[in-house]
């Protein structure tokens, strides 16, 4: 028998009374490492953990007695009374006991991606629930949060990896491009001189200069089919839905995150017919497009909206913002790759944006509106069967 | 080298790219300048003409140590000839860093609105006015 060390008596939490169980409840509350947020059914917020405080900005005092989706983005701010309601009703757990992956907004606006875990309890008539809120953005192993997002967010590491792309990309694409402008500039000045030797020379650099274009064409497509691999995965989805959640990501890491964003859809066009992670990678860039079209503007607004068109079965979303609007030399080439305005720009985003579209068998186009701005808009099919609710 | 030389004046280009160096090397061949290419630091640094050029052109993103360290690696070694930067990268305060590291031009790639050619003509001095060696 080997010796068990006497241990301390166990407190008996079981047995403890009222005010002995508050001060427990608030040295929880102050020292649980995650933020920690008790609501009630309704979704009223009833305890906020020191670590809840810090992460979204609020003080205990002013966000208790608050709806909890003031703490969400996205569709699950809008959805979320439904949420708690489905589940009051017929006990299905959306996310209850199981934890995911959600957008969640602190105090200021800015946007952030979080593990959401909740447990309930019942107390006689009443129920709790505590959220167990984690943030991934300030998580050390990417690799980790990477196994750790669900599904749901499996579109923001594919858009990060387009990000990422893009700027390794964007440095590929330069080097034929420069070396095609070398070379023809060269053979410009070589063009009038009779020297048979010299006109081996032009020829070689016009060659040479083909082979680049040629290269940095390859780069191209490379890019575009990694974003629209040919065959898309069209299904039926609710373009609410899609909407708020592309305006949620649109914001992630921005600086103009505090521009309103609102998004209309007419009932008629809810159901449509879309790969939904590459819809929402069309609608984030028309509206990052916006948002940077619109730096420094203190009235910058950007409307989303959709309608069902009279013809042809489509619905046509628009993404609207108050900005400058477009010179008539920018609309012509505007869906042209390597066509930007911006210095730190590759001019891609549109042309992908249209690669998506076309692939989803709709078109986009850029509309001046007349009270100045811009209205970029994009017809995706309507999901005729609808959808059952 | 089959093009006729009009300047004679000589520039070290350094640049990871093959296609890039080799179009560089034509280009500025063709407008009369003597030009030998290097695909790093290394190269530039072993170099046992290091003094003998008029004019670098260097890469900003290079296999080892950057565009700015290697002219500071230049510069290190007494070398005081004007020297041009070459990006693809856009780089945040990338041009405070060019000029820090001693650059006195920055050109872009693909270069397409400034040709690498008038950067090089502005910044080497007219012949009477070279520095020495």
């Amino acid at each position: 028998m080997t010796d068990i060390p006497a241990k301390p008596p166990a407190v008996p939490l079981d047995q403890l009374d009222g005010p002995a169980h508050q001060l427990h409840f608030e040295s929880i509350l102050d020292s649980v490492p995650d933020a920690m947020v008790v609501t009630d059914e309704a979704g009223i917020i009833l305890a906020f953990s020191r670590a809840a405080e810090s992460l979204f900005g609020y003080t205990a005092d002013e966000i208790i007695g608050q709806a909890v989706n003031r703490l969400m983005a996205g569709r699950d701010r809008m959805n979320h009374d439904t949420y708690i309601g489905n589940y009051m009703r017929t006990g299905h757990r959306q996310i209850i006991g199981k934890g995911r992956v959600v957008i969640a907004a602190r105090a200021d606006g800015t946007l952030f991606p979080v593990d959401l875990k909740i447990g309930e309890a019942r107390i006689g008539d009443y129920c709790l629930f505590t959220a167990f809120i984690r943030d991934l953005s300030e998580q050390q192993n990417a690799e980790r949060r990477m196994q750790a997002m669900q599904s749901e967010l499996a579109h923001f590491s594919r858009l990060s990896a387009v990000g990422t792309m893009a700027s390794a990309l964007a440095h590929e694409l330069n080097q034929p491009l420069t070396a095609v402008a070398n070379y023809l500039e060269a053979s410009r000045d070589l063009l009038d001189s009779p020297d048979p030797e010299i006109r081996e020379v032009l020829r070689g650099a016009l060659s040479e200069a083909a082979t680049q274009a040629v290269r940095a064409g390859e780069i191209v497509r490379k890019l575009r089919s990694y974003v629209s691999r040919g065959e898309v995965d069209a299904r039926p989805v609710r373009l609410t839905a899609l909407l708020s959640d592309a305006v949620a990501l649109s914001k992630v890491a921005r600086e103009r995150a505090d521009i309103p964003v609102t998004v209309t859809v007419d009932p008629q066009a809810d159901r449509v017919l879309a790969d939904p992670i590459q819809v929402q990678q069309v609608v984030i860039n028309l509206i990052r497009n916006a948002m940077d079209a619109m730096a420094g503007q203190s009235n910058a607004r950007i409307d989303i909206r959709a309608a069902r068109m009279e013809a042809g079965g489509l619905v046509e979303v628009e993404v609207c913002d108050n900005g400058p609007g477009l010179s008539a030399e920018m609309r012509d080439s505007l869906f042209k790759p390597f066509a930007t305005t911006k210095a730190q720009g590759m001019g891609l985003g549109l042309s992908i944006c249209q690669t998506i579209v076309e692939a989803h068998g709709g078109t986009i186009r850029a509309v001046p509106k007349t009270s100045g701005g811009t209205c970029f808009r994009f017809t995706l099919r309507e999901d005729k069967d609808k959808l059952p609710t | 080298m089959l093009i006729p030389v009009k300047d004679n004046r000589r520039i070290a280009v350094v640049d990871d790219n093959l296609a890039v160096r080799d179009s560089l090397q034509l280009l500025l061949g063709v407008h009369g300048y003597d030009v030998e290419a290097f695909a790093g630091s290394v190269g530039l640094l072993a170099s046992a003409g290091l003094g003998a050029f008029d004019c670098f052109v260097i890469d900003l993103k290079l296999g080892g140590p950057d565009g700015p360290h290697l002219l500071s690696s230049v510069r290190a070694r007494g070398f005081q000839q004007p020297a041009i930067l070459i990006s693809g990268w856009e780089v945040e305060s990338l041009e405070r860093v060019a000029a820090e590291a001693g650059f006195v031009a920055h050109v872009r790639k693909p270069m397409l609105i400034t040709s690498i050619v008038d950067e090089i003509r502005r910044v080497l001095r007219p012949r009477e006015g070279r520095p020495p060696d």
